[in-house]
């Protein structure tokens, strides 16, 4: 009888100590990309809390603005209206013509502010399985989103060294975009995400996990800030002239891929994670991450964690560089000489420091840089604060 | 008086050390609830001490003493816990054999871990201590800090997924 009391009494206390820390988190991030391009500060603020060892919460609230320029095709002079036969004969929106030819030029974007709010919410069974369920919302003046995710994660094994995953989000966003005209409308689009996971600890200072996933968008999934030149003879004079159009992409996209992370702790005060994701879509575009991040303590207190990545994509098959021999499209079909789309490989590299204070506040600093192969650079600071009650 | 409430802490924080690895091994085996357990699964504690700070062991053992309306002694506590150590991490000789195959050491060749990609290890609830670290976990030391990076790559390059389910959109890409 004695055994039993001090059995209940004293789970109760056990149970205090495998619940995980009750914490709030504020993050900064000043990011600034190069030729005066697009600049942005971001700021966060999420609070975790366990009420038991059954259930955990977490909500986050984001404030970011946006600013600065992005480039574009645009007239070199002055643009006249495009012939009705010219904008009839096209799949896309015709802006007009410029006689004096067009040349890529930073588009000065409005100053925009983007809100974001999330919850999530796990609660694990009897048998520590775990499901969490998430709803996510954002808006900007030309964007909105709101998405909504379920992910169930159950032990494979007694010792729980191996589990699975199932997991699936819904994103319905729209999207604000120009009409031939310039005046506006919202588009809907779609995003879709599976994911079917494994993990596994492989020793009591190693383990994987990896993952294969599905996407699928729908909807309108162009930008309508891009531009490309589309060539089409709307004289009938046997000349093709070139006409500053809105990029066009596919209504839909399927992809899907693998991914795998391996973590391990080499030594008390040595870790790394290392992951591999590989990528291919129906657009063309298949890719390759290759991910390096490693933890050093330098002491009780000081951490420091150093991050190298590498990206590497082919192009889209309807992009252009807008650097090419022949960058113009024909006057029907898809169409896109946005960067991003394009054949090209990036570097990332990332050096932080963390400081615990009584294991109670964690504070933290980063320093990050990235280079695209084009010549695109950016770089960004962020820091912030953890809180642990 | 004080020698019988040092007994009685003694005890209290014993058969703490015993609850806490048959409160691991119910979450295991949720169907056994057999008291003999509690011998059998009674170094689970050891381990769950091992994997906490100080201030949790000093929480637990304050908390047990307020519930028996004993006043909590600090010096009392440091030397229970220094107990509790030490019996996590034994230096006998006898037992030093047994836990030295449990938990994880410092010096074993880092090169093992790579034998580890193609063998997995049964490895008990008790020797998590280093994979429960937080960094250790995939999101890693700041999971918010990571978002940053992944909005900067998801705005930059036309690949998505793999990175888990969650989250919003966002009209950066």
């Amino acid at each position: 009888m004695k055994n039993k009391t001090s059995l209940a009494l004293l789970t109760a206390a056990a149970s205090a100590l495998v619940q995980a820390d009750d914490k709030i988190s504020v993050q900064y991030l000043s990011y600034q990309e190069n030729d005066k391009r697009i600049a942005v500060d971001d700021y966060t603020l999420s609070i975790e809390s366990n009420p038991s060892v059954d259930h955990q919460i977490k909500v986050t609230a984001g404030l970011d603005t946006i600013s600065g320029a992005s480039p574009a095709w645009q007239p070199k002079v002055t643009m006249t209206t495009a012939p009705d036969t010219v904008k009839a004969a096209s799949s896309s929106n015709i802006y007009g013509i410029d006689s004096a030819g067009y040349s890529v030029q930073n588009v000065t974007v409005p100053v925009e502010q983007r809100d974001s709010a999330g919850i999530s919410w796990l609660s694990r069974d009897k048998k520590r399985h775990e499901l969490t369920i998430g709803l996510d919302y954002s808006e900007e003046p030309d964007y909105k989103s709101n998405a909504v995710s379920a992910n169930y994660l159950w032990f494979a094994d007694r010792y729980k060294n191996r589990s699975y995953s199932l997991g699936a989000s819904l994103q319905s966003n729209q999207s604000l975009v120009f009409n031939s005209n310039y005046q506006t409308h919202w588009e809907d689009l779609i995003a879709t995400n599976i994911q079917l996971g494994i993990s596994q600890i492989m020793s009591q200072r190693s383990s994987i996990d990896g993952n294969l996933f599905i996407v699928y968008d729908t909807g309108y999934l162009s930008n309508h800030y891009q531009t490309i030149l589309r060539k089409f003879d709307g004289n009938n004079d046997g000349i093709l002239e070139s006409y500053l159009s809105a990029e066009e992409r596919p209504e839909s996209r399927q992809g899907g891929g693998v991914a795998g992370n391996w973590l391990v702790q080499w030594s008390n005060t040595i870790s790394t994670h290392t992951s591999i994701r590989l990528y291919q879509d129906d657009w063309g575009i298949r890719s390759q991450t290759f991910n390096g991040k490693s933890y050093i303590n330098l002491d009780k207190q000081w951490t420091l964690h150093l991050l190298a990545r590498h990206y590497q994509q082919s192009a889209a098959n309807f992009y252009k560089a807008p650097d090419s021999n022949n960058p113009e499209f024909h006057i029907t079909g898809y169409g896109s000489s946005d960067h991003r789309l394009g054949n090209y490989s990036a570097n990332s590299f990332e050096a932080g420091l963390a400081y615990e204070w009584k294991n109670l506040i964690i504070l933290n600093g980063q320093l990050g840089s990235y280079q695209h192969s084009t010549g695109f650079i950016a770089n960004w600071l962020s820091t912030g604060m953890i809180i642990k009650y | 008086m004080a020698k019988l409430i040092k007994y009685t802490q003694l005890v209290i924080m014993a058969s703490g050390l015993s609850a806490c690895g048959h409160y691991q091994y119910l979450q295991d085996n949720p169907e056994n609830t057999s008291e003999n357990t509690l011998n059998r699964y009674s170094h689970n504690s050891m381990a769950i001490l091992a994997t906490h700070n100080t201030e949790a062991i000093e929480t637990q053992a304050t908390s047990v003493a307020n519930d028996k309306q004993l006043k909590p002694n600090p010096e009392r506590i440091i030397k229970l816990n220094k107990t509790a150590t030490k019996m996590a991490y034994p230096s006998n000789k006898l037992t030093s054999h047994y836990f030295a195959k449990k938990l994880p050491q410092a010096d074993q060749p880092i090169w093992d871990n790579f034998l580890h990609i193609f063998t997995a290890e049964k490895v008990k609830p008790w020797q998590k201590a280093t994979l429960a670290k937080a960094t250790m976990k995939p999101g890693g030391l700041n999971p918010d800090s990571e978002k940053f990076n992944q909005k900067i790559y998801a705005s930059k390059e036309s690949s998505r997924g793999g990175l888990g389910v969650a989250g919003g959109g966002c009209g950066c890409n």
